[in-house]
């Protein structure tokens, strides 16, 4: 293993520092050790290999109940085989026998026993039977990685500050993240806006992704930085390094416990344009921190969050979750987004096939609208939570006018249905669009006579638009939600809106981006909608601009012929609002 | 000691799912239960590894051995399975 000091760029997918000692969860097979046991200690490290296969036995237990669940019973099967292998007779008694007679440790007389296996299995002719190699090779390697000290469950060992490195987390396994050790997490693959990202984002954990490599290049145990604002890790830094960033580290503490005493403050320009701060959310215990922060409402629920980990959620879970938000949140308003299935997003959760593009292929309204049992439960459960305040109904990817049409008369069949079977609901729901695809935007003059509101999704648009998938580390560099193009669609929609006397929210990530918040307040977006945590940032942005300028930037941005010159001239332009919002650091990072 | 000889009619023969009923079924009965193939003898029926290295393929001739209070249970219900389609679920 490589001892030197590293740092390691990727992409910034949650904001802040950390500062702690690395966890690799899953890393690479770790080396075996060829230490001998003592013969009074054999008993003990006998019981150690039971119960690593045991601890790893759970685990399949539960990714065989997630899989059933989310592929089918079949798929399912596999990890039968799997939980037969670590119950096997020669397996348990090949490798305690090698433990007794040769002094071995556990992992060394598993490891030996399992390449004796593998060696018969790759004889084997049948080539059905001469894949399981590949089902033997897994359960080798978690047993393995579990007598090292453990996958994520090896974090109830950890005693110090953790920052947890993986190729990959599972949403589920994220959501796991919410430890108080726990302060940040870096990952080899993903996006920022991958579901990971996204949670790690509203448990305001420093995340890095995308560094292809991180994982395989630390060890447990290893002093490392996340900077969540810069994209980068520092494995194993230098003093000056670490004394760097733990001034960082200070300051963001002290600049969070500043801001949260002006949270009452009203987010009106200094010109007195009054803009309303909304918070996104994915979680229903969200809620807590958002309104603790200020949120006049809040600009988007996620609801596929409800699906994680469980099956579909029924009309009384999902009126249980909504209402607790709504309640909350009385008496601003709650816009909920209708499942947001396919794309990248718990596809198995309907019963799609697979597809070349998914982004291109059966997501959103597209599903609701095909699964109308599905989606009639989620708008009934809606118009029911909207009784303990004011929800609203917002439809995702919305690509025509007759989508909306449609939906809208599922949602009046939904309101007759409750009125007749004399179920309490809220009657004048409002039904908002989201704009995420460029024909909605194009067409927005059209959908503004059928929305209440729109909503811009510049996550999807933005990566529709410029033919981006941000997730490709290769093509990342081209997404750009300040490209002049994606302005340009944003000036139409806020336009179209604004004839149409209908309100322009977002609730992309780009708002966050205080560059992207100066210009779209300047053209025309009044409501920005970001994370719970991300508002106090915002309010001080507000409050120290000027939306004369604002607009005066905006109109000159669409003019210009790159993102890079429409960052350039805001920066210049703003520098002040800008700092307010963002202070910079003291000095450069190393 | 009860024995049967079984001819495999699975498909795809005694692979992993197969192979994983059928241990499933031999350890819930308290016999030792072994099974033969050709040169391969009496490898363990309560081991998936076992049953998987048999290799057992569709017209394979298989030798089940049953021994001990439940033996001729086991040899009945696990010839049933040995020469079955498994439910189905190749």
């Amino acid at each position: 293993m490589n001892r030197e000091r590293l740092k390691i760029s990727g992409i910034a997918a949650a904001p802040g520092i950390a500062i702690g000692k690395a966890f690799a969860h899953r890393a690479e097979r770790p080396a075996v050790s060829l230490r001998r046991v003592p013969d009074h200690r054999i008993e003990s490290e006998i019981e150690r290999f039971h119960e690593a296969l045991f601890a790893v036995c759970e685990d399949v237990r539960r990714t065989r109940q997630r899989v059933e669940y989310e592929q089918g019973a079949d798929l399912a099967m596999i990890f039968d085989a799997q939980l037969a292998m670590l119950d096997d007779v020669q397996i348990k008694e090949g490798t305690v026998d090698s433990i007794r007679s040769g002094n071995w440790s556990a992992e060394r007389a598993f490891a030996q026993t399992m390449a004796q296996l593998r060696q018969g299995f790759e004889q084997i002719e049948n080539e059905y039977l001469r894949a399981r190699v590949g089902d033997l090779k897994d359960i080798e390697q978690q047993v393995l990685v579990q007598l090292a000290g453990g996958g994520l469950s090896g974090l109830q060992n950890t005693r110090s500050n953790t920052v947890i490195f993986a190729r990959d987390l599972l949403p589920s396994e994220a959501a796991q993240l919410g430890q108080r050790l726990v302060k940040g997490l870096v990952t080899d693959g993903g996006g920022a806006t991958s579901h990971t990202s996204i949670i790690a984002r509203s448990l305001g954990l420093p995340t890095v992704v995308a560094t292809e490599t991180a994982s395989r290049l630390v060890s447990t145990g290893d002093r490392v930085i996340v900077d969540g604002d810069q994209g980068t890790v520092h494995i194993r830094p230098d003093v000056a390094t670490l004394r760097y960033y733990r001034s960082q580290l200070r300051r963001q503490l002290r600049r969070e416990r500043e801001l949260s005493l002006r949270s009452d403050l009203p987010a009106v320009t200094r010109d007195g344009a009054e803009i309303k701060l909304l918070a996104n959310i994915d979680l229903p215990q969200e809620i807590e921190q958002a309104i603790a922060n200020g949120a006049r409402g809040v600009g988007m629920v996620r609801t596929e969050f409800l699906y994680v980990g469980h099956r579909l959620p029924s009309e009384a879970e999902q009126v249980d979750a909504y209402a607790q938000v709504v309640r909350a949140m009385a008496p601003h308003p709650v816009v909920i987004r209708t499942f947001d299935l396919g794309g990248d997003k718990l596809t198995h959760a309907v019963d799609s096939l697979p597809e070349a593009n998914p982004f291109l292929g059966w997501r959103g309204i597209r599903i609701c609208l095909d699964t109308p049992d599905l989606f009639k439960a989620q708008l009934r459960a809606i118009l029911r939570a909207g009784v303990f305040g004011d929800a609203r109904i917002l439809l995702p990817m919305i690509s025509g006018l007759d989508e909306v049409r449609r939906a809208r008369e599922m949602i009046a069949q939904v309101q007759d249905d409750l009125q007749r079977e004399g179920i309490e609901h809220q009657a004048d729901c409002q039904v908002g669009v989201m704009i995420e695809v460029p024909s909605a935007a194009i067409i927005s003059e059209q959908l503004a006579r059928e929305a209440d509101f729109f909503s811009l999704g510049t996550n999807d648009l933005v990566q529709y638009t410029l033919a981006v998938d941000r997730g490709t580390a290769r093509v990342a560099d081209l997404y750009d939600p300040l490209h002049p193009a994606v302005l340009r669609l944003i000036r139409q929609v806020t336009d179209n809106a604004e004839a149409a006397g209908i309100p322009t929210s977002i609730c992309g990530e780009m708002a966050a981006d205080p560059v992207a918040a100066v210009i779209l307040m300047g053209l025309g977006v009044h409501r920005l909608s970001v994370s719970p945590g991300q508002i106090p940032e915002l309010r001080e942005l507000v409050r120290a601009a000027d939306m004369a300028t604002a607009q005066q930037v905006a109109r000159h941005s669409l003019g210009l012929t790159s993102g890079h010159e429409v960052r350039a001239h805001v920066e210049a332009a703003m520098q002040d609002v800008l700092i307010a919002a963002r202070p910079p650091r003291h000095q450069e990072g190393p | 000691m009860i024995e049967k000889r079984i001819t495999v009619t699975n498909v795809l023969g005694i692979h992993a799912r197969p192979a994983t009923l059928l241990v499933q079924a031999a350890s819930r009965f308290e016999s030792d239960i072994f099974l033969s193939k050709g040169d391969v003898s009496r490898i363990n029926g309560k081991s998936i590894m076992g049953v998987m290295m048999l290799a057992a393929e569709k017209g394979a001739q298989v030798l089940l051995e049953a021994e001990g209070t439940d033996a001729e249970a086991a040899v009945e219900a696990l010839g049933e399975l040995l020469g079955s389609d498994f439910e189905g679920r190749i």
